[in-house]
Protein backbone atom coordinates (compact mmCIF):
# COMPACT_ATOMS: atom_id res chain seq x y z
CA UNK A 1 0.00 0.00 0.00
CA UNK A 2 1.67 3.33 -1.25
CA UNK A 3 0.23 6.31 0.70
CA UNK A 4 -0.26 8.43 -1.88
CA UNK A 5 -2.56 5.72 -3.36
CA UNK A 6 -5.17 5.18 -0.76
CA UNK A 7 -8.70 3.61 -1.58
CA UNK A 8 -11.76 5.04 0.52
CA UNK A 9 -11.52 1.64 2.43
CA UNK A 10 -8.03 3.00 3.63
CA UNK A 11 -8.77 6.40 4.58
CA UNK A 12 -11.12 4.60 6.68
CA UNK A 13 -8.95 2.68 8.30
CA UNK A 14 -6.35 5.25 8.78
CA UNK A 15 -8.88 7.28 11.09
CA UNK A 16 -9.13 3.73 12.99
CA UNK A 17 -5.53 3.88 12.98
CA UNK A 18 -5.35 6.72 14.70
CA UNK A 19 -8.14 6.18 17.10
CA UNK A 20 -6.41 3.36 18.32
CA UNK A 21 -3.23 5.08 18.52
CA UNK A 22 -5.20 8.03 20.56
CA UNK A 23 -6.28 4.63 23.35
CA UNK A 24 -2.87 3.24 22.93
CA UNK A 25 -1.73 3.35 26.59
CA UNK A 26 2.34 5.03 26.79
CA UNK A 27 4.51 2.23 28.24
CA UNK A 28 5.44 2.20 31.58
CA UNK A 29 8.56 1.97 33.27
CA UNK A 30 9.37 -0.77 36.18
CA UNK A 31 8.96 1.05 39.54
CA UNK A 32 12.08 0.22 40.91
CA UNK A 33 14.13 1.59 38.20
CA UNK A 34 12.11 4.84 38.02
CA UNK A 35 12.78 4.91 41.72
CA UNK A 36 16.35 4.09 41.56
CA UNK A 37 17.14 6.21 38.67
CA UNK A 38 15.16 9.41 40.54
CA UNK A 39 17.31 8.88 43.55
CA UNK A 40 20.56 8.93 41.16
CA UNK A 41 19.58 12.35 39.68
CA UNK A 42 18.83 13.82 42.36
CA UNK A 43 21.34 12.85 44.68
CA UNK A 44 24.12 13.64 41.93
CA UNK A 45 22.37 17.09 41.35
CA UNK A 46 23.11 17.48 45.38
CA UNK A 47 26.39 16.15 45.25
CA UNK A 48 27.85 18.67 42.67
CA UNK A 49 25.31 21.46 44.32
CA UNK A 50 26.97 21.04 47.41
CA UNK A 51 30.74 20.58 46.38
CA UNK A 52 30.06 24.50 45.02
CA UNK A 53 28.88 25.52 48.05
CA UNK A 54 32.04 24.07 49.88
CA UNK A 55 34.70 26.07 47.60
CA UNK A 56 32.54 29.06 47.85
CA UNK A 57 35.03 31.24 49.64
CA UNK A 58 37.79 29.78 48.16
CA UNK A 59 36.98 30.11 44.62
CA UNK A 60 36.39 33.88 45.44
CA UNK A 61 40.54 33.97 45.53
CA UNK A 62 41.21 31.61 42.91
CA UNK A 63 39.13 33.66 40.78
CA UNK A 64 40.76 36.72 42.17
CA UNK A 65 43.81 35.39 40.83
CA UNK A 66 42.91 33.91 37.36
CA UNK A 67 41.71 37.57 36.61
CA UNK A 68 44.91 39.05 37.47
CA UNK A 69 46.54 35.96 34.96
CA UNK A 70 44.23 36.01 32.42
CA UNK A 71 44.94 40.20 32.79
CA UNK A 72 47.79 40.03 31.66
CA UNK A 73 47.78 37.09 29.08
CA UNK A 74 45.37 39.23 27.28
CA UNK A 75 47.49 42.51 27.20
CA UNK A 76 50.45 40.32 26.07
CA UNK A 77 48.59 37.81 23.71
CA UNK A 78 49.29 37.20 20.06
CA UNK A 79 46.06 37.49 18.34
CA UNK A 80 44.19 34.73 18.62
CA UNK A 81 42.65 33.10 16.00
CA UNK A 82 38.95 32.23 15.31
CA UNK A 83 40.28 29.27 14.33
CA UNK A 84 41.23 25.66 16.92
CA UNK A 85 43.91 23.30 15.91
CA UNK A 86 42.40 20.12 17.76
CA UNK A 87 43.65 17.05 16.61
CA UNK A 88 46.89 17.00 13.70
CA UNK A 89 47.90 13.50 13.48
CA UNK A 90 51.78 12.03 13.71
CA UNK A 91 53.64 12.88 10.60
CA UNK A 92 50.87 15.34 9.00
CA UNK A 93 52.17 17.73 6.34
CA UNK A 94 50.35 20.82 6.31
CA UNK A 95 50.36 23.69 3.52
CA UNK A 96 49.17 26.85 4.02
CA UNK A 97 48.95 29.07 0.68
CA UNK A 98 51.68 26.43 -1.00
CA UNK A 99 53.86 26.64 1.99
CA UNK A 100 54.43 24.62 4.98
CA UNK A 101 53.36 24.84 8.01
CA UNK A 102 55.09 23.70 10.88
CA UNK A 103 52.40 21.27 12.82
CA UNK A 104 54.23 21.57 16.27
CA UNK A 105 52.62 24.50 17.21
CA UNK A 106 49.23 24.36 16.64
CA UNK A 107 48.43 28.16 17.95
CA UNK A 108 50.76 28.89 14.47
CA UNK A 109 48.64 26.13 13.04
CA UNK A 110 45.81 27.65 13.31
CA UNK A 111 46.75 31.05 12.32
CA UNK A 112 48.36 29.99 9.22
CA UNK A 113 45.06 27.98 8.26
CA UNK A 114 42.59 31.12 8.87
CA UNK A 115 44.35 33.63 7.15
CA UNK A 116 45.46 31.06 4.01
CA UNK A 117 42.96 31.51 0.80
CA UNK A 118 44.62 27.33 0.02
CA UNK A 119 44.72 24.47 2.30
CA UNK A 120 46.74 21.51 1.05
CA UNK A 121 46.79 18.34 3.54
CA UNK A 122 49.98 16.25 2.49
CA UNK A 123 49.39 13.49 4.36
CA UNK A 124 48.14 12.79 8.06
CA UNK A 125 44.89 14.53 8.90
CA UNK A 126 43.98 17.66 10.77
CA UNK A 127 40.69 18.46 12.40
CA UNK A 128 40.32 22.18 12.74
CA UNK A 129 37.39 24.14 14.69
CA UNK A 130 36.07 26.72 12.95
CA UNK A 131 35.07 28.98 15.75
CA UNK A 132 31.29 27.46 16.70
CA UNK A 133 30.08 27.62 13.01
CA UNK A 134 32.04 23.95 12.38
CA UNK A 135 34.67 21.02 12.43
CA UNK A 136 36.67 19.76 9.72
CA UNK A 137 38.14 16.58 9.25
CA UNK A 138 41.00 17.56 6.87
CA UNK A 139 42.53 14.24 5.43
CA UNK A 140 45.56 12.98 3.38
CA UNK A 141 45.77 14.08 0.27
CA UNK A 142 42.91 17.13 0.18
CA UNK A 143 43.08 20.59 -1.36
CA UNK A 144 40.36 23.02 0.31
CA UNK A 145 39.59 26.56 0.13
CA UNK A 146 37.36 28.27 2.81
CA UNK A 147 35.37 31.40 2.61
CA UNK A 148 33.41 33.00 4.87
CA UNK A 149 34.74 31.61 8.08
CA UNK A 150 37.26 34.58 8.88
CA UNK A 151 35.49 36.85 11.30
CA UNK A 152 37.01 39.89 9.43
CA UNK A 153 34.82 38.83 6.42
CA UNK A 154 31.34 40.17 5.70
CA UNK A 155 28.45 37.53 6.86
CA UNK A 156 27.40 35.58 3.90
CA UNK A 157 27.19 31.94 2.52
CA UNK A 158 29.98 29.93 3.59
CA UNK A 159 32.05 28.71 0.38
CA UNK A 160 34.01 25.21 0.98
CA UNK A 161 36.00 24.03 -2.44
CA UNK A 162 37.35 20.77 -1.81
CA UNK A 163 39.16 19.30 -5.14
CA UNK A 164 40.80 16.28 -3.62
CA UNK A 165 40.66 13.78 -1.09
CA UNK A 166 38.61 13.30 1.64
CA UNK A 167 36.80 15.90 3.75
CA UNK A 168 34.44 15.93 6.84
CA UNK A 169 32.63 18.30 8.35
CA UNK A 170 30.10 18.98 11.47
CA UNK A 171 28.34 22.13 11.97
CA UNK A 172 28.10 23.89 15.36
CA UNK A 173 25.74 26.01 17.36
CA UNK A 174 27.17 29.08 15.93
CA UNK A 175 25.70 27.38 12.24
CA UNK A 176 21.48 27.97 12.68
CA UNK A 177 20.84 30.44 10.49
CA UNK A 178 23.41 29.87 7.94
CA UNK A 179 24.42 28.23 4.88
CA UNK A 180 27.42 26.53 3.79
CA UNK A 181 28.28 25.49 -0.01
CA UNK A 182 30.60 23.14 -0.95
CA UNK A 183 31.96 22.68 -4.03
CA UNK A 184 33.34 19.52 -5.09
CA UNK A 185 34.46 18.52 -8.38
CA UNK A 186 31.33 18.94 -10.47
CA UNK A 187 29.24 18.89 -7.47
CA UNK A 188 27.52 21.49 -5.45
CA UNK A 189 26.59 20.61 -2.16
CA UNK A 190 24.02 22.92 -0.20
CA UNK A 191 23.80 22.17 3.63
CA UNK A 192 21.82 23.32 6.49
CA UNK A 193 23.26 22.40 9.58
CA UNK A 194 24.58 18.27 9.60
CA UNK A 195 27.47 15.90 9.60
CA UNK A 196 28.62 15.02 5.94
CA UNK A 197 32.02 14.04 4.20
CA UNK A 198 33.37 14.57 0.38
CA UNK A 199 35.40 11.62 -0.34
CA UNK A 200 37.27 11.49 -4.19
CA UNK A 201 37.19 8.30 -4.95
CA UNK A 202 39.17 6.23 -8.05
CA UNK A 203 35.67 6.30 -9.46
CA UNK A 204 33.99 9.50 -7.94
CA UNK A 205 32.95 12.05 -5.66
CA UNK A 206 31.19 10.18 -2.64
CA UNK A 207 29.00 12.95 -0.52
CA UNK A 208 27.78 10.77 2.83
CA UNK A 209 25.23 12.69 5.39
CA UNK A 210 25.09 11.53 8.62
CA UNK A 211 22.17 13.56 9.78
CA UNK A 212 20.71 16.68 8.80
CA UNK A 213 20.06 18.19 5.62
CA UNK A 214 22.31 17.48 2.51
CA UNK A 215 21.33 18.17 -0.94
CA UNK A 216 23.18 17.64 -3.78
CA UNK A 217 23.37 19.25 -7.47
CA UNK A 218 24.90 18.06 -9.85
CA UNK A 219 24.32 17.77 -14.02
CA UNK A 220 24.68 14.06 -13.03
CA UNK A 221 21.96 14.04 -10.74
CA UNK A 222 19.82 16.00 -12.68
CA UNK A 223 18.34 19.71 -12.71
CA UNK A 224 16.94 20.01 -9.12
CA UNK A 225 19.08 19.48 -6.19
CA UNK A 226 18.49 15.97 -4.71
CA UNK A 227 18.67 15.17 -0.74
CA UNK A 228 21.39 13.00 0.35
CA UNK A 229 19.30 11.16 3.32
CA UNK A 230 21.10 10.51 7.07
CA UNK A 231 22.96 7.54 6.71
CA UNK A 232 22.99 7.25 3.51
CA UNK A 233 25.40 8.56 0.38
CA UNK A 234 25.58 9.74 -3.31
CA UNK A 235 28.33 8.48 -5.07
CA UNK A 236 28.52 10.56 -8.35
CA UNK A 237 30.59 8.66 -11.22
CA UNK A 238 33.43 10.32 -13.13
CA UNK A 239 32.37 8.92 -16.44
CA UNK A 240 29.19 8.95 -17.73
CA UNK A 241 27.42 6.50 -15.48
CA UNK A 242 24.24 7.55 -13.42
CA UNK A 243 24.73 8.65 -9.78
CA UNK A 244 24.63 5.96 -7.15
CA UNK A 245 22.22 6.21 -3.97
CA UNK A 246 22.97 3.54 -0.95
CA UNK A 247 23.77 3.66 2.32
CA UNK A 248 26.90 5.13 3.37
CA UNK A 249 30.23 2.75 3.51
CA UNK A 250 31.62 2.18 6.68
CA UNK A 251 34.81 3.10 5.39
CA UNK A 252 33.24 6.93 4.73
CA UNK A 253 30.76 6.66 7.75
CA UNK A 254 33.48 5.67 10.74
CA UNK A 255 35.50 8.79 10.58
CA UNK A 256 32.72 10.91 10.14
CA UNK A 257 30.93 8.99 13.50
CA UNK A 258 34.08 10.04 15.18
CA UNK A 259 34.05 13.35 14.09
CA UNK A 260 30.46 13.46 15.40
CA UNK A 261 31.52 12.28 18.50
CA UNK A 262 34.30 14.79 18.89
CA UNK A 263 31.55 17.62 18.05
CA UNK A 264 29.53 16.20 21.03
CA UNK A 265 32.16 16.67 23.37
CA UNK A 266 32.76 20.68 22.78
CA UNK A 267 28.94 21.19 22.08
CA UNK A 268 26.87 18.83 24.26
CA UNK B 1 2.28 18.99 31.35
CA UNK B 2 5.33 21.55 31.64
CA UNK B 3 7.26 22.55 34.23
CA UNK B 4 5.76 26.22 35.35
CA UNK B 5 8.37 29.09 34.96
CA UNK B 6 8.95 29.49 38.50
CA UNK B 7 10.68 26.19 38.71
CA UNK B 8 12.12 26.27 35.44
CA UNK B 9 14.66 28.90 36.17
CA UNK B 10 15.52 26.93 39.72
CA UNK B 11 16.90 24.29 36.98
CA UNK B 12 20.46 25.75 35.92
CA UNK B 13 21.14 25.82 39.58
CA UNK B 14 20.21 22.87 40.33
CA UNK B 15 17.32 23.43 42.73
CA UNK B 16 16.34 19.78 44.72
CA UNK B 17 12.52 20.81 44.33
CA UNK B 18 12.63 21.78 40.34
CA UNK B 19 14.54 19.00 39.60
CA UNK B 20 12.09 16.30 41.30
CA UNK B 21 9.57 17.76 39.84
CA UNK B 22 11.24 17.92 36.30
CA UNK B 23 12.22 14.05 36.82
CA UNK B 24 7.87 13.80 37.72
CA UNK B 25 7.26 15.35 34.55
CA UNK B 26 9.64 13.98 31.95
CA UNK B 27 10.95 10.64 33.69
CA UNK B 28 7.64 8.52 31.78
CA UNK B 29 7.44 10.79 28.60
CA UNK B 30 10.83 10.07 27.92
CA UNK B 31 10.81 6.27 28.84
CA UNK B 32 7.65 5.71 27.14
CA UNK B 33 9.14 7.53 23.68
CA UNK B 34 12.57 5.31 24.06
CA UNK B 35 10.22 2.01 25.04
CA UNK B 36 8.64 2.82 22.10
CA UNK B 37 11.21 3.38 19.98
CA UNK B 38 13.77 0.79 21.02
CA UNK B 39 10.71 -2.32 21.56
CA UNK B 40 12.77 -3.66 24.46
CA UNK B 41 12.20 -2.79 28.44
CA UNK B 42 16.32 -3.54 28.62
CA UNK B 43 17.20 -0.73 26.29
CA UNK B 44 14.96 1.38 27.26
CA UNK B 45 16.15 1.24 30.92
CA UNK B 46 19.88 1.58 29.15
CA UNK B 47 18.66 4.87 27.54
CA UNK B 48 16.29 6.57 29.56
CA UNK B 49 19.25 6.37 32.43
CA UNK B 50 21.66 7.85 29.70
CA UNK B 51 19.65 10.50 29.05
CA UNK B 52 18.80 11.11 32.50
CA UNK B 53 22.37 11.54 33.80
CA UNK B 54 23.46 13.66 30.51
CA UNK B 55 20.64 16.06 31.74
CA UNK B 56 22.25 16.06 35.03
CA UNK B 57 25.50 16.83 34.03
CA UNK B 58 24.30 19.76 31.57
CA UNK B 59 21.61 21.14 32.83
CA UNK B 60 23.22 24.33 33.64
CA UNK B 61 23.44 24.67 29.63
CA UNK B 62 19.45 25.06 30.00
CA UNK B 63 17.94 28.03 28.88
CA UNK B 64 14.54 28.80 31.43
CA UNK B 65 12.99 31.28 28.91
CA UNK B 66 12.23 27.98 26.99
CA UNK B 67 10.22 25.06 28.07
CA UNK B 68 12.18 22.19 28.98
CA UNK B 69 10.31 19.48 27.09
CA UNK B 70 12.33 20.36 22.96
CA UNK B 71 15.56 20.40 24.94
CA UNK B 72 15.22 16.68 26.97
CA UNK B 73 13.68 15.48 23.62
CA UNK B 74 16.51 16.11 21.60
CA UNK B 75 19.02 14.94 24.47
CA UNK B 76 17.02 11.83 23.98
CA UNK B 77 17.06 11.67 20.49
CA UNK B 78 20.63 12.05 20.56
CA UNK B 79 21.26 9.37 22.66
CA UNK B 80 19.04 7.33 20.87
CA UNK B 81 20.76 7.83 17.77
CA UNK B 82 23.71 6.94 19.70
CA UNK B 83 22.57 3.70 20.02
CA UNK B 84 21.78 2.93 16.94
CA UNK B 85 25.04 3.70 15.89
CA UNK B 86 26.32 1.45 18.60
CA UNK B 87 27.82 -1.98 17.70
CA UNK B 88 25.33 -3.48 20.77
CA UNK B 89 22.58 -2.40 18.02
CA UNK B 90 24.49 -3.51 14.78
CA UNK B 91 25.00 -6.72 16.52
CA UNK B 92 21.30 -6.68 17.16
CA UNK B 93 20.65 -6.05 13.30
CA UNK B 94 22.88 -8.71 12.09
CA UNK B 95 21.05 -11.30 14.34
CA UNK B 96 17.61 -10.36 13.53
CA UNK B 97 18.72 -10.39 9.61
CA UNK B 98 20.06 -14.37 9.87
CA UNK B 99 16.79 -14.63 11.80
CA UNK B 100 14.96 -13.56 8.93
CA UNK B 101 13.10 -10.84 10.55
CA UNK B 102 12.25 -7.60 9.04
CA UNK B 103 10.30 -9.23 5.67
CA UNK B 104 7.57 -7.42 4.38
CA UNK B 105 4.15 -8.24 4.02
CA UNK B 106 2.38 -6.61 1.34
CA UNK B 107 -1.28 -5.90 2.02
CA UNK B 108 -4.24 -8.16 1.17
CA UNK B 109 -6.66 -6.12 -1.36
CA UNK B 110 -9.98 -5.63 -0.13
CA UNK B 111 -12.86 -3.36 -0.26
CA UNK B 112 -12.33 -2.48 3.86
CA UNK B 113 -10.00 -3.38 7.12
CA UNK B 114 -9.87 -6.09 9.00
CA UNK B 115 -10.06 -3.89 11.87
CA UNK B 116 -13.42 -3.68 13.35
CA UNK B 117 -12.84 -7.45 13.77
CA UNK B 118 -10.50 -6.63 16.80
CA UNK B 119 -11.20 -5.81 20.38
CA UNK B 120 -9.88 -2.79 21.56
CA UNK B 121 -7.54 -3.87 24.34
CA UNK B 122 -6.40 -6.90 21.42
CA UNK B 123 -6.04 -3.88 18.87
CA UNK B 124 -4.27 -1.84 20.94
CA UNK B 125 -1.42 -4.33 22.20
CA UNK B 126 -1.64 -5.30 18.46
CA UNK B 127 -0.84 -1.88 17.62
CA UNK B 128 1.83 -1.66 20.07
CA UNK B 129 3.52 -4.33 18.58
CA UNK B 130 3.51 -3.55 15.49
CA UNK B 131 4.77 0.27 16.23
CA UNK B 132 7.91 -1.71 16.82
CA UNK B 133 8.09 -3.30 14.03
CA UNK B 134 8.19 -0.02 12.03
CA UNK B 135 11.48 1.67 10.40
CA UNK B 136 13.43 4.03 13.35
CA UNK B 137 12.65 7.09 11.11
CA UNK B 138 8.40 6.28 10.53
CA UNK B 139 8.46 5.63 14.32
CA UNK B 140 9.88 8.36 15.86
CA UNK B 141 7.65 10.24 13.27
CA UNK B 142 4.47 8.48 14.54
CA UNK B 143 5.70 7.88 18.41
CA UNK B 144 6.72 11.96 18.45
CA UNK B 145 3.36 13.14 16.71
CA UNK B 146 0.48 10.61 18.87
CA UNK B 147 2.67 9.91 22.07
CA UNK B 148 3.86 13.46 22.78
CA UNK B 149 1.41 15.12 20.71
CA UNK B 150 4.49 17.76 19.11
CA UNK B 151 3.43 18.91 15.97
CA UNK B 152 4.91 18.30 12.23
CA UNK B 153 6.88 21.39 12.43
CA UNK B 154 8.31 20.38 16.06
CA UNK B 155 9.23 17.03 14.82
CA UNK B 156 11.10 18.31 11.38
CA UNK B 157 12.86 21.22 13.86
CA UNK B 158 13.86 17.71 15.94
CA UNK B 159 14.66 15.70 13.73
CA UNK B 160 16.66 18.15 10.82
CA UNK B 161 13.64 17.29 8.14
CA UNK B 162 11.58 19.68 6.81
CA UNK B 163 7.33 19.49 7.36
CA UNK B 164 6.45 17.84 4.54
CA UNK B 165 8.96 15.07 4.16
CA UNK B 166 7.67 14.42 7.99
CA UNK B 167 4.37 14.28 7.15
CA UNK B 168 5.27 11.60 4.40
CA UNK B 169 7.18 9.46 6.99
CA UNK B 170 3.80 9.40 9.49
CA UNK B 171 1.57 8.94 5.92
CA UNK B 172 3.73 6.30 5.56
CA UNK B 173 3.72 5.04 9.30
CA UNK B 174 -0.21 4.82 9.08
CA UNK B 175 0.26 2.64 6.23
CA UNK B 176 2.69 0.30 7.37
CA UNK B 177 0.27 0.05 10.68
CA UNK B 178 -2.50 -0.94 8.55
CA UNK B 179 -0.50 -3.00 6.55
CA UNK B 180 0.77 -5.01 10.15
CA UNK B 181 -2.68 -5.29 11.48
CA UNK B 182 -4.64 -6.21 8.28
CA UNK B 183 -1.71 -9.60 8.31
CA UNK B 184 -2.42 -10.25 12.00
CA UNK B 185 -5.95 -10.67 11.15
CA UNK B 186 -5.66 -12.34 8.56
CA UNK B 187 -2.68 -14.56 8.65
CA UNK B 188 -1.37 -14.06 12.21
CA UNK B 189 -4.43 -14.49 14.57
CA UNK B 190 -5.43 -17.82 14.64
CA UNK B 191 -1.47 -19.05 14.90
CA UNK B 192 -0.93 -17.01 17.77
CA UNK B 193 -3.87 -18.43 19.91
Amino acid sequence: LSADRRTSGDADLDVEVEAALRNCDRPAARAEFCDELRRRFLDAAGAQSSSRRRVGSRTVWLLAAVVILAAGYFLLRPSTPEWRVLEVAPGSVVQADGVSVPVEDRMALARALQNAHAIFVESGDVIVRAGDLSLFDIGAGTHVEFAGFHPDERPGPLLVRASSGRLRARTGPGFPGRMMEVLAGSMEVAVTGTAFAVDYEEAGTCVCCLHGTVEVKSQAVGAEAMAVQPGKMCLVFRDDRAPLWGDSPEAHAQPLGRLEARAREIWP
Amino acid sequence: VELPPELRAKLPRRDPEALARFYEIYFDRVYGYLRRMLGEDQLAEDVTQDVFMHIQRAIHTYDPARAPGPWVFTIAANKLRDHWRSRRHMDALLDATIDGEGRRVEPQAKDRGPLPALEEAELSRELSRAIGTLSPPMREALVLRYFEGLSFEEIGERIGRNEAAVRKRYSRALADLRVALERYVLEGKGARR
